[in-house]
């Protein structure tokens, strides 16, 4: 049984996004750590 | 014109780049550290961003991008879905990292929380277990490092194997846990943000139904959502990472380095950030077979489709992501490795009175022995990155009942778990060799649970669980 295409690309799109995400969130937090005085 | 996608020169000049700013940013950090906490666990006080960070960097290593895509390009989508459920393993260290910060408020390391709770049978046996695991991985990172140099520049592989080892050791040396930490939160940026821009160009240039189109006609095994060696591979894969996670004390010496109330949602958020990270590397692979690119090596499948996509440009950026993920691992792996040697066997069983200067400095040496045995094993090129990567499953698997049993359920003895551990790997060893590497983790795992029921069944003891706060103890009695 093959995967169809419409699964495929949604496979790709969505474990893109979530890679595309990740840095966002990381600065986020190292903004919010640094303002906080929470780093160390 | 050169057959590499990057000049010699140009890998060199990275190199020497990433080399300066890492070791001089790793003795800037290590300027903190004045006890051995401080240099061991960063004063357990890391916060959350960093803490995530470093969860998710860490558990993206040479296999997250190099042998995640060649899983993929043997086994197919299950390659890439199948290595992408290793997220579990941080997925479900979460909940055990908040257990082990309040059972051990004073701990070190893995080797120290199987002493206490298990007894010194079971520890020798975890010791054997974690020195041969950590070995295996560190060789896999030190070989990934000079195939990647070698493959992408031209530069030799001995050479380019010497320079990653001696960075990462540099700057470990430094700085202790704290660069390691810091260091790792800019390597997860830039791991992140290169490989979504490469698969981020190979979709634009290539076209994902193009891909599907090629493989449904050329390769209908890659698309297979039933392939029974991938799938048997997927729950190999998942018990592989648990094992992996739950006994290294990469990941104990993190838990125990995060403030106590950021050790869950780091290793939550860390592992939900790496979930879709193979997927992304995998994926790569895939546009191999309508770029009629067939590499000499499959764990190089990766980085020859980015090359020859994105040209020079995706040779850098490909480079430097690899180049990053080997870092963010090596000298975690070193670091905890060195905490494991120091606290278990130098300061627990040689000399219990050393000194908090003592420790530091045999902590230090032990970097550097780390670096130079990684270093002598790596230089003849023994085995694939996959090969290496999965003997080392029969190995942890075994301990993934132990260690959660031994957090959570006071009846299972250390003479069960020393039992379990040491059968587990045998029979994965056997599995690996009798059936295939995909199942080395699965047997491993069985057989150990199925001990470690036995053990609980028989079992009408009880652990105190007080006795795992040792230095308390010790305090007490001064």
């Amino acid at each position: 049984m093959l995967i169809n295409e419409l699964a495929f690309e949604w496979l790709i799109f969505l474990a893109l996004l979530m890679t595309g995400v990740a840095p966002i969130l990381l600065l986020g937090l190292f903004i919010k750590d640094f303002i906080s005085k929470t780093i160390w | 014109m050169t057959e590499f996608a990057l000049e010699t020169s140009t890998g060199i000049t990275i190199i020497i780049l990433f080399g300066v700013f890492w070791v001089a940013f790793g003795y800037w950090l290590g300027r903190k550290n004045r006890t051995h906490e401080d240099f061991a666990l960063a004063g357990r006080n890391v916060g959350f961003a960093f803490a995530a960070a470093t969860a998710m960097a860490t558990w993206v290593t040479s296999n997250t991008t190099l042998v995640a895509p060649q899983l993929t390009y043997q086994f197919g989508i299950w390659g890439m879905i199948g290595y992408s459920f290793a997220a579990l393993g941080l997925i479900l260290f979460a909940p055990m990292a908040k257990r082990i910060k309040e059972l051990l408020p004073n701990g070190y390391t893995s080797g120290d929380f199987v002493r206490l709770r298990y007894g010194n049978l079971a520890w020798l046996v975890f010791v054997v277990i974690s020195v041969v695991y950590a070995f295996g991985w560190l060789i896999s990172l030190g070989m990934a490092g000079g195939i990647l140099l070698e493959s992408l520049s031209g530069l030799d592989y001995h050479i380019g194997m010497t320079t990653i080892l001696v960075i990462c050791v540099g700057y470990t040396l430094f700085g202790g846990m704290r660069a390691v930490i810091a260091t790792d939160f800019i390597q997860a940026l830039i791991i992140i943000v290169g490989v979504s821009f490469i698969a981020y160009w190979l979709i634009d240039n290539v076209g994902l139904d193009s891909i599907h189109s090629n493989l449904t006609a050329e390769h209908p095994q890659l698309l297979d959502l039933l392939f029974p060696a991938a799938v048997m591979f997927l729950f190999n894969n998942i018990f592989f990472g648990l094992g992996e996670i739950f006994h290294s004390n990469v990941w104990w010496s993190r838990a125990l380095s995060f403030k106590k109330d950021v050790a869950y949602k780091a290793y939550l958020t860390g592992g939900l950030l790496w979930l879709p990270i193979p997927i992304v590397t995998g994926f790569i692979a895939l546009a191999a077979p309508q770029l009629g690119i067939f590499p000499p090596s499959p764990d190089m499948i990766g980085p020859t489709v980015a090359a020859a996509v994105l040209g020079k440009v995706g040779a850098i950026i490909v480079f430097v992501v690899i180049f990053s993920a080997l870092a963010s691992s090596l000298d975690s792996l070193l670091a905890a490795t060195s905490d494991l040697v120091t606290q278990d066997i130098f300061h627990k069983k040689l000399k219990p009175n050393a000194s908090d200067k003592t420790l530091m400095r045999f902590n230090r040496s032990c970097i550097l022995g780390l670096g130079i045995m990684t270093w002598l094993l790596c230089l003849p090129r023994i085995a694939t990155l996959g090969a290496l990567l999965n003997f080392a499953g029969a190995f942890v698997a075994s301990t993934i009942w132990p260690i959660l049993l031994g957090l959570y359920q006071r009846r299972l003895t250390g003479g069960y778990a020393a039992f379990a551990m040491a059968l587990g790997t045998l029979s994965g060893m056997l599995g690996y060799f009798a059936v295939g590497f995909y199942v080395a983790a699965l047997v491993s795992c069985a057989i150990s649970g199925l001990i470690c029921l036995v053990g609980i069944i028989r079992s009408d003891k009880q652990f105190d669980w007080d006795q795992l706060n040792e230095k308390e103890q010790v305090d007490a009695n001064q």
